[in-house]
């Protein structure tokens, strides 16, 4: 060991309880920083592995393969149970050389069922959800078949009657990546990385800042010495290169332990097999020096400053004057994003307002402006706090505590700072998130249920599906479609018709009358309209009688038909639940070829929501291959959604905690190397009590003045993107309640470190200098 | 008025008293002399009631301090002492004038009545130009003598200083101690001063000798 790094060592050991406790939160803060920051590296190569699972158990289908022979028929069927997404693979045919996919030992036979360990469970517990899948679970999938250890997967085995239609399939495993799974992730890294590593970033600084008076005296004194500029330097590098190779080994181990508990608990929204995220020990050594390295430059660095400048310790730094201007962008911010919130308020109930680009690019800026204000506006809120507790009728506590907060150094506001965009963002995006939630499932009174059976057995079962009992029912069958003879759009309202089929709508006048909320006084039970749109009438969208289309009948044979001359206008029809602007109205309740396969079956289901559960299991008992949708319940969505509410929660929250633990640790140090102006004070006969309550002053004045700054900003800020959107009627307070927790958890920090500042004894050590 | 009787005090294996006794009348100035190491810091902050020797008596009039709560010591502190340190230890964010002001205010002095004493005492001290500036930006000297100020401003009883002008210059030195020792005995205050310089010691009533943890005329 060289003379400086046993000079290092010695400082580090010699350093008393106080340089013990900088050194181990150093090591912390480099910990956490290490276990996040390999975290965000990690992440993206779980998400890969979990698309390459995805693409892995992919069925090729024959016409792509190349060549190969078909060695199975399947169906994919994307059910979900709950929210949660359940896929099926539904198997028939399956030749003796077919190559079963990852995680199974072989193919299930016909009437088994081979499903992941979490779908094992419910298909044992919920007879719902069984009804949906024909046949007994034989084996589970293992884990190389699955996306993650919660997944709801199955295979099942049909027979081919069962699967009527299904496709041929030469095995599995396509050679691209599942860019659909690998897509839903894609923001996860990089919000991690934003939420996170900025706040362990100022916390590192923070505790690399800690005791800075202390040292710069310290490496004054060897400097006085003689030692060379250089040589302090290296011990300072020593120095902190020790705190940072502890910390990253340290942080290897935080990240071992954290990994699998995230890997399983949802926290990020999702969960994964933590051996995907394991690291070995090639990844810790490159860690460990990482570290090393870095921080100890950071060491070097940080003392450089305080070197070439040797008074700077001695002499108080003026810090710069709070300037109204800091003000003005906070202050446009808000104007901007204001109008947007009042409108709606002023707005008649129930109306939708809309806005223009120009409107929306301004508000989009004010929130910009707004945030980077809430930055700016720190030091002069924070003087303004100051100036009213220095009020000269004030209490004594109060006064000195605005006295000593008007100079309160840039460091503190720093922290402040990164406290005050961590609420900012969690209040802005728990309206972001308000709005993606509403986008992938809004809140409805009823839901429109779509099922399309073509694979079923038997045209008998599609009547017996679209019998099932619900609030309404309609059909909708199109007729067949010719591609079209040359480029370029249809000329003709008949040549549309031909080149995109006719839509034939079945159900009763009764029914349709409710469908599309308006009375129906020509409509005649057996009677057969053109139905079309009023705001189409007249034009090449509307149905032309007397055009000839063709339909398939129950049994598959060409049907001709020719439609009718009596036209029903309805006001919007397209924005009803038919969902059809133009076609053919048959009031009856069987359609007028029987039950084909392409008639797909229309259903509004009412709430709650368990009721669509229940209508599926109905639905998917009759037939198992029926691609069952839910308008307004999209699934993608909603996993996405999850996904960036648990990234950003998470991220947020672990950020806050870490811009806390730093704003403490900070106010700590600095009443530390003040103790012995308390001490003075304390001489003076000043009571504890005065004294304490000055120091909590001193700490959660600026606090609350800063978060609630932030959390005005931020619910503003939330609200007006909703109201951008369109999606949130009134007011939504759940920005509020995401703010006001971490807040909370600030100011709880706040007064804690203001407790344990003041130590009660006065010490004569404390009465000297050194 | 105070007496310290038999102080024995140790800093773990270090002997800092042993059985050390000294008194202070009314208005009388004691210097304690001695060389470095020899207690006289320690003495003088067991008779401020800063220190509980280990064993002894300190007391006031009667009353043994030794035998006070903390509370009540910090009211005897506030009310009848005053302090001078050897680096002038003047809260840094208020300016001269408010750090002056500071014992008034503490013992509930009227607020006019506390602007006309500091008044008076900053024009005593000649330190009425620098009166509005914070401690950093005041020479050594100006600062202690606001700190001698400060001390004095709520006619304590006795006002205890340690070193008092040992960070200044010799000039300096005596105007400060001058300004004392006349602001004291016009309360009569009692002054118990620590130095090791005799040119200080000599402006003292009465010299303490302290060697080893003991005390001696
Ligand atoms: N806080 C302390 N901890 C340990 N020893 C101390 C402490 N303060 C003083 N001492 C020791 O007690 C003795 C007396 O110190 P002090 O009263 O400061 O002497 P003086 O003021 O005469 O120089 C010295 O030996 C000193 O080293
Ligand atoms: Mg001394």
């Amino acid at each position: 060991m060289s003379g400086n790094a046993r000079l290092a060592v010695r400082l580090v050991r010699g350093g008393g309880v106080a340089g013990i406790v900088r050194l181990a939160l150093m090591i912390v803060g480099v910990a956490v920083g290490v276990a996040v920051g390999t975290l965000v590296v990690v992440l993206p190569s779980i998400l890969d592995d979990r698309a390459d699972r995805s693409s892995a158990r992919l069925p090729v289908p024959t016409v792509a393969a190349g060549g190969r022979p078909t060695t199975f028929l399947f169906a994919l069927v994307d059910d979900s149970w709950h929210g949660e997404r359940f896929s099926r693979v539904l198997l028939a045919q399956v030749d003796a050389a077919a190559e079963p996919p990852p995680g199974l030992e072989r193919f299930p036979a016909p009437g088994e069922i081979v499903a992941s360990p979490a779908a094992a469970e419910l298909l044992a517990t919920e007879p719902g959800l069984a009804a949906r899948v024909p046949g007994r679970v034989v084996a589970e999938i293992t884990p190389a078949g699955l996306l993650d250890p919660d997944e709801l997967f199955a295979y099942v085995g049909l027979t081919p009657e069962q699967l009527q239609d299904g496709s041929e399939a030469s095995g599995f495993g396509v050679g691209f990546q599942d860019d659909m799974v690998r897509e839903l992730f894609d923001g996860v890294p990089r919000e991690l990385a934003v939420l996170v590593l900025a706040p362990a970033a100022i916390y590192l600084i923070v505790c690399g800042r800690l005791a800075a008076a202390t040292r710069a005296r310290r490496y004054a004194a060897l400097r006085l010495l003689g030692m060379r500029r250089g040589a302090v330097l290296r011990v300072a590098a020593t120095e902190a290169a020790i705190a940072g190779g502890l910390g990253g080994l340290l942080g290897v181990f935080l990240y071992s332990l954290l990994s699998p508990l995230l890997a399983r608990n949802h926290a990020l929204g999702f969960t994964w097999f933590p051996e995907v995220g394991a690291l070995d020990a090639l990844d810790t050594t490159a860690i460990v020096l990482v570290t090393v390295v870095l921080s100890g430059a950071v060491g070097a660095l940080g003392l450089r400053q305080s070197l070439s400048r040797p008074l700077a310790a001695r002499v108080s730094v003026e810090e710069p004057r709070a300037r109204w201007w800091l003000l003005v962008p906070l202050t446009v911010g808000l104007g901007l994003m204001l109008p947007v919130i009042v409108r709606p308020l002023t707005a008649p109930p129930g109306s939708r307002v809309v806005y223009s680009d120009t409107q929306v690019n301004l508000v989009l800026a004010g929130m910009v402006l707004a945030a980077v204000g809430v930055l700016l506006a720190m030091r002069p809120i924070v003087a303004a706090a100051a100036r009213v507790a220095a009020h000269p009728a004030a209490p004594l506590p109060l006064r000195l505590a605005g006295r000593r907060l008007s100079g309160a150094p840039a460091s503190v506001l720093r922290v402040l700072a990164g406290l005050a965009v961590l609420v900012l963002v969690g209040g802005v995006s728990a309206g972001v998130l308000r709005d993606d939630e509403l986008a992938a499932g809004p809140e409805v009174d009823a839901f429109t249920v779509t099922v399309d059976a073509h694979r079923a057995a038997s045209a008998e079962v599609r009547g017996r599906i679209a019998m099932l009992a619900a609030e309404h029912r309609w059909t909708v069958q199109y007729s067949e479609a010719s591609p079209p003879a040359g480029l370029g759009p249809p000329e003709s309202a008949a040549e549309r018709v031909a080149m995109f089929g006719l839509a034939m709508v079945t159900a009763p006048c009764t029914e349709i009358q409710v469908l599309i909320r308006a009375a129906l006084p020509s409509c005649r039970s057996g009677g057969q309209y053109r139905l079309v749109d009023a705001a189409l009438v007249g034009t090449a969208d509307e149905v032309p009688a007397g055009v000839t289309v063709t339909f398939e009948d129950e049994v598959g044979a060409k049907v001709s038909y020719r439609t009718p001359e009596a036209v029903l206008a309805v006001d919007g029809l397209e924005r009803s639940p038919l969902h059809v602007s133009s076609g053919v109205l048959v009031a009856a309740d069987r359609p007028l070829f029987g039950w084909g396969r392409d008639v797909t079956m229309h259903f509004v289901v009412a709430e709650p929501e368990s009721n669509v559960e229940e209508f599926k299991s109905a639905v998917l008992a009759l037939d198992p291959t029926a691609a069952v949708n839910v308008h307004m319940r999209n699934l993608g969505a909603m996993e996405a959604y999850r996904v960036h509410r648990g990234t950003i929660s998470t991220g947020v929250l672990v950020g806050f905690v870490l811009g806390a633990a730093a704003f403490v640790i900070s106010a700590v140090d600095r009443a530390i190397e003040r103790r012995r102006d308390v001490v003075s004070l304390l001489v003076l006969g000043m009571p504890l009590r005065t004294v304490r309550a000055s120091q909590l002053f001193q700490i959660v004045l600026p606090l609350l003045a800063v978060l609630a700054m932030a959390i005005g900003v931020g619910h503003l800020a939330g609200n007006a993107w909703l109201q951008l959107n369109g999606r949130h009627q009134g007011w939504y307070g759940g920005t509020l309640t995401t703010m006001l927790p971490l807040a909370g958890i600030g100011i709880a920090a706040g007064l804690g470190a203001g407790m344990i500042v003041v130590g009660r004894k006065i010490r004569a050590e404390d009465m000297r200098r050194e | 008025m105070l007496s310290a009787e038999n102080l024995t005090l140790s800093y773990g294996n270090t002997v800092a008293l042993a059985n050390a006794s000294a008194t202070v009348r009314r208005g009388e100035v004691v210097a304690l002399v001695g060389p470095s190491g020899s207690g006289k810091s320690t003495m003088l902050y067991c008779m401020a009631g800063l220190l509980r020797p280990d064993s002894g008596k300190v007391v006031l009039d009667g009353v043994d301090l030794t035998k006070l709560d903390d509370d009540s010591r910090s009211d005897l502190r506030r009310r009848d002492f005053g302090f001078v340190f050897q680096f002038a230890e003047l809260v840094p964010e208020l300016s001269l004038r408010e750090n002056i002001e500071l014992p008034l205010e503490l013992n509930g002095v009227g607020r006019r009545e506390r602007r006309a004493r500091v008044q008076e005492l900053l024009h005593e001290l000649g330190i009425e130009e620098q009166a509005d500036r914070r401690p950093a930006k005041v020479s050594g000297g100006q600062a202690q003598r606001a700190a001698v100020a400060r001390a004095i401003a709520h006619r304590p009883r006795v006002i205890f200083a340690d070193e008092p002008t040992g960070a200044l210059d010799s000039q300096n030195s005596l105007v400060v101690l001058d300004a004392l020792i006349k602001l004291a005995s016009m309360d009569d205050t009692a002054v118990v001063l620590v130095t090791h310089d005799p040119q200080v010691a000599d402006r003292a009533h009465r010299t303490v000798h302290m060697r080893d943890g003991t005390a001696g005329l």
